[in-house]
């Protein structure tokens, strides 16, 4: 499997569990263009930092090292990271893909 | 700024309003900080209207609202700034719940020093600053007490409960912290809570009916 295949079933994992708080005409897309953060975005606060919250623990538990998504790096990061699950995606592999 | 009792003052400003206490007393320089809001400038004031310089600012727990202005007080006056080590990381997270909550600032986070154990006592000159830690509100929640005064943080308040959902809040962590410190905490005591009025601690164990009634429910893990 690939990288970047496991990190975007990370997510969606997370947005499901999301999903199982909200009602019907509220639920999340699991889609890689789903905003999470933003004027556009339909995530209240609280969602976005628990979403975020699991992503960075299972993120770190599945692949057996610490990854922080929400430090000081992630929040200078122009785009911001969370402005999408692709956006996400794309920053949590380029974490993962660092040499240590 | 508000003169809470002959040696404490009471500042809240900002854009998400949270008390800063400022004690007086034997320290060098006067003055000891306890929660530093989102915005320094009030707080600064108060200590050039009081005449006196922090010796050491104490953080009750690593939100936000508590520590914003830490760093600039650091800068400023060259002053410890005290944070449970267990609080630590929600400190780290501060400027990512402030982008989350949609709140229009941004903030540096100060060189801590990191208190340990459970109970604790930090000297500051001629002062003991006693810390408890009580966990629930956040990981590293601590009560900070200096002589008849406890600064509670977001753990107790006059009015009501100290949740917010925000991860790293345990409902059932702070309903035992609470119950271990409740028969503990002298009925005279100063209470100064990070949101909302000062308060005897007498005066909250009988009127704070949210609390009382909160610390007396069953844990939600427990079996009913």
């Amino acid at each position: 499997m690939d990288l970047r295949h496991d990190v975007l079933q990370i997510i969606f994992e997370a947005l499901k569990s999301l999903n199982e708080e909200l009602p019907e005409d509220q639920q999340v897309a699991l889609s890689e263009d789903t905003l999470l953060f933003g004027g556009e975005s339909t995530i209240d606060s609280l969602s976005l930092v628990s979403v975020i919250v699991d992503v960075e623990t299972a993120i770190s538990t599945q692949f057996d090292r610490p990854v922080a998504l929400t430090d000081d790096r992630a929040m200078s990061r122009e785009p911001s990271p969370f402005t999408s699950v692709r956006t996400l995606t794309d920053f949590v592999v380029e974490l993962l893909t660092e040499k240590a | 700024m508000k003169q809470i009792s002959e040696n404490v003052w009471q500042v809240c400003a900002g854009v998400f309003p949270a008390n800063s206490y400022l004690w007086t007393g034997p320290v060098p320089g006067g003055a000891i900080v306890v929660d530093t809001g989102l915005d320094p400038e009030p707080i600064l004031a108060g200590l050039k209207v009081l005449d006196v310089r922090p010796a050491a600012i104490f953080c009750t727990h690593g939100h936000f609202d508590h520590i914003g202005s830490a760093s600039v007080l650091q800068n400023a006056f060259g002053s410890d700034v005290y944070l449970h080590a267990a609080d630590a990381k929600t400190a780290k997270v501060a400027n990512f719940l402030m982008m989350a909550f949609k709140i229009p600032a941004k903030l540096k986070l100060p060189r801590f020093s990191l208190l340990q154990d459970e109970v604790g006592e930090t000297r500051i000159g001629e002062v003991s600053v006693r810390h408890r830690l009580v966990p629930g509100h956040s990981p590293g929640s601590c009560l900070i007490e200096i002589g008849g005064t406890c600064f509670s943080g977001d753990t107790l308040y006059s009015g009501g409960l100290g949740l917010s959902k925000i991860p790293g809040e345990d409902p059932d962590v702070l309903r035992s912290s609470l119950r271990k410190v409740w028969d503990t905490i002298d009925p005279a005591t100063l209470v100064c809570p990070g949101h909302g009025r000062t308060a005897i601690f007498a005066d909250i164990r009988a009127h704070n009916t949210e609390l009382v009634e909160f610390m007396a429910a069953r844990n939600e893990g427990m079996a009913a």
